[in-house]
């Protein structure tokens, strides 16, 4: 079964642990749950559902049995507003949805109807109407995930469960993943790094806790403590939290492990976490990835730092990095260019709507991360900046273009630049006015904290001669 | 007084107008206040205040009740 361990003896092992609800599922009464929805689904096969992803016992059961019976799964983050949520819909016509009970008027009035579950009774399940004679072939996408983390952004990663099950493999081999790992949902099911954690633990046979509360509620810590969890993952706004909360005089005597990947991390707090954690017999992972490879592209094992400090690392197993120069020529060591992988996790490629399902593998095994870096003699791979045009707001990766798209103003020409924390929108001869509606716009319809934007009115934009938006001058006003 | 400082930090914290009612404010119960911008105002507080919070009252400070509360251990005055 779908990430599921194959091998004998962990029928009466924790699987799944719902702090909250004191609930908790091993891996025989999981495997149950999914077979029992997987059969449920089956006059659906080829169909795509939405899935919110909510950290709860019901959400994992949807999405293992989802795939399992050829279904394809588009994680959507449980914090899409409507108006998001009502493009996405428009979008992907997906033939069933699955999420809160408060969606239940929205979808009614797009002809969805509810269907009661056997399986599934906390989770509102409605399926389109007409939908019931779909393609009936497994999908080869197995699970769509949002490139920009939580913004309601309609644009997809497409995963192959061969991706996802590759990916999981490689991390446990990686991180050394044992059945007696145990880590908790610090981040969102609908990220790739949130599930790749899911994934890795389950496909090793270790336990997951699902916590809805997030890092500054006493309760995760909690449930951290009273489910006995081994490992905590986080963004580099992660870490710079838990030193807010002055996270050395925590007591968490079972913490094995701690990973950062999403961004890089500032190499003064990767030397405060790695010693600390030494310190009490764990270890500190720095890695790199992206979701256009599942999660999961390089990791550096603890014990080389500091003497690999500002490294995210060598290739995961199965998976090879190399350095191209502008001409496509490999570059030699440590000589900055753009970062390409290749492995059995890179996707099949994007999705911007319904159509450019079922379009095949699009990369082949080979990604053009859009990353620049270098690799050193021995292969240790370091970032350096980016290719293309993404910020990095907490962890998230926002796309530029599509905060110029979402600005609304079709009037107004606009330009958003990466200012390291934030990003800054100019807008060409705008007014108070034009600013502020701008402003409300952008927040109903990109997820991103209204701190972390700013709108800056100016008189004319910088333009090359070809009249394109002259990116490089804006950024020299920063 | 004190209260009415402890207002300005919600207020530029959340980007909050002075009629709210601020005593039905809390984590997640507004969109502005999410983890993030939980330290945007623990870093408020300990600005306005001069106080330095520990963890455990860092992650208790989930409503303006609790915020008056957990400064009143660091000696400043609600009830006046």
């Amino acid at each position: 079964m779908f990430l599921l361990p194959e091998e004998p003896g962990f029928g009466t092992k924790p699987a799944l642990i719902d702090p909250e609800g004191g609930l908790e599922l091993n891996y025989e009464e999981l495997a149950t749950a999914v077979g029992r929805l997987r059969d449920e689904f089956s006059a659906q096969v080829g169909a795509l559902v939405f899935l919110f992803s909510d950290p709860c016992l019901e959400t994992v059961i949807a999405y293992l049995g989802a795939v399992e019976a050829g279904l394809t799964v588009a994680m959507i983050d449980s914090g899409t507003q409507a108006t998001s949520l009502a493009r996405l819909l428009d979008l992907y016509r997906p033939e069933g949805v699955l999420g809160p009970q408060q969606l239940r008027r929205m979808l009614e009035s797009r002809d969805y109807r509810f269907r009661a579950g056997a399986a599934f009774a906390p989770l509102f399940c409605a399926w389109r109407e007409g939908s019931e004679e779909c393609q009936s072939i497994r999908a080869e996408e197995a699970v769509l995930l949002s490139t920009s983390g939580s913004t309601g952004s309609p644009k997809f990663v497409r995963l192959s469960r061969h991706n996802i099950e590759s990916n999981a493999r490689s991390i446990i081999t990686a991180l050394g993943i044992t059945p007696a790992d145990r880590a908790i949902s610090s981040l969102p099911l609908s990220y790739s790094f949130g599930l790749s954690v899911l994934n890795s633990h389950l496909l090793a046979g270790a336990s997951v806790v699902l916590s809805r509360k997030s890092l500054v509620e006493k309760e995760f810590w909690e449930h951290f403590t009273s489910t006995g969890c081994t490992s905590l993952s986080g963004v580099p706004y992660t870490y710079q939290l838990l030193r807010r909360l002055r996270f050395e005089r925590m007591s968490l005597p079972r913490l094995r492990a701690m990973t950062q990947a999403g961004g890089k991390l500032d190499v003064e707090s990767i030397q405060f976490f790695s010693e600390l954690l030494a310190s009490r017999g764990a270890g500190f992972h720095v890695m790199y990835g992206q979701t256009e490879a599942t999660a999961r592209i390089s990791c550096l094992p603890p014990e080389l730092l500091p003497r690999k400090l500002g490294s995210v690392g060598t290739a995961i197993p199965g998976g090879l990095l190399e350095i191209l120069s502008e001409d496509g020529r490999i570059c030699p060591p440590d000589t900055i260019g753009e970062i390409v992988y290749s492995g059995p996790n890179v996707m099949l490629g994007y999705a911007r709507r319904r159509e450019d399902l079922g379009r095949g593998d699009a990369l082949q095994g080979r990604l053009q991360t859009g990353d620049l870096g270098t690799l050193d003699e021995e292969g240790y791979l370091r970032v350096t900046g980016r290719k293309s045009r993404f910020a990095k707001i907490l962890g998230l990766r926002v796309d530029l273009d599509e905060v110029e798209e979402a600005a609304g103003a079709p009037a107004i020409p606009c330009a958003a630049v990466d200012a390291g924390s934030k990003i800054i929108l100019f807008l060409e001869g705008a007014s108070d006015r034009d600013r502020s509606r701008c402003s409300k716009h952008l927040l109903s319809r990109i997820n991103i904290e209204a701190s972390a934007l700013e709108l800056r009115p100016i008189k004319e934009l910088p333009r090359t001669p070809r009249a394109k938006i002259d990116y490089r001058e804006l950024k020299s006003w920063i | 007084m004190n209260e009415k400082k402890l207002k300005e930090a919600f207020m530029r914290a959340f980007d909050l107008s002075p009629d709210r009612d601020f005593e039905a404010l809390g984590y997640r119960k507004i969109e502005a206040w999410t983890s993030v911008g939980h330290m945007r105002l623990i870093s408020e507080i300990e600005e306005i205040f001069d106080v330095m919070l520990d963890t455990e009252e860092i992650l208790d400070l989930s409503s303006f009740s609790k915020a008056k509360e957990i400064l009143a251990h660091h000696e400043i005055d609600f009830q006046h």
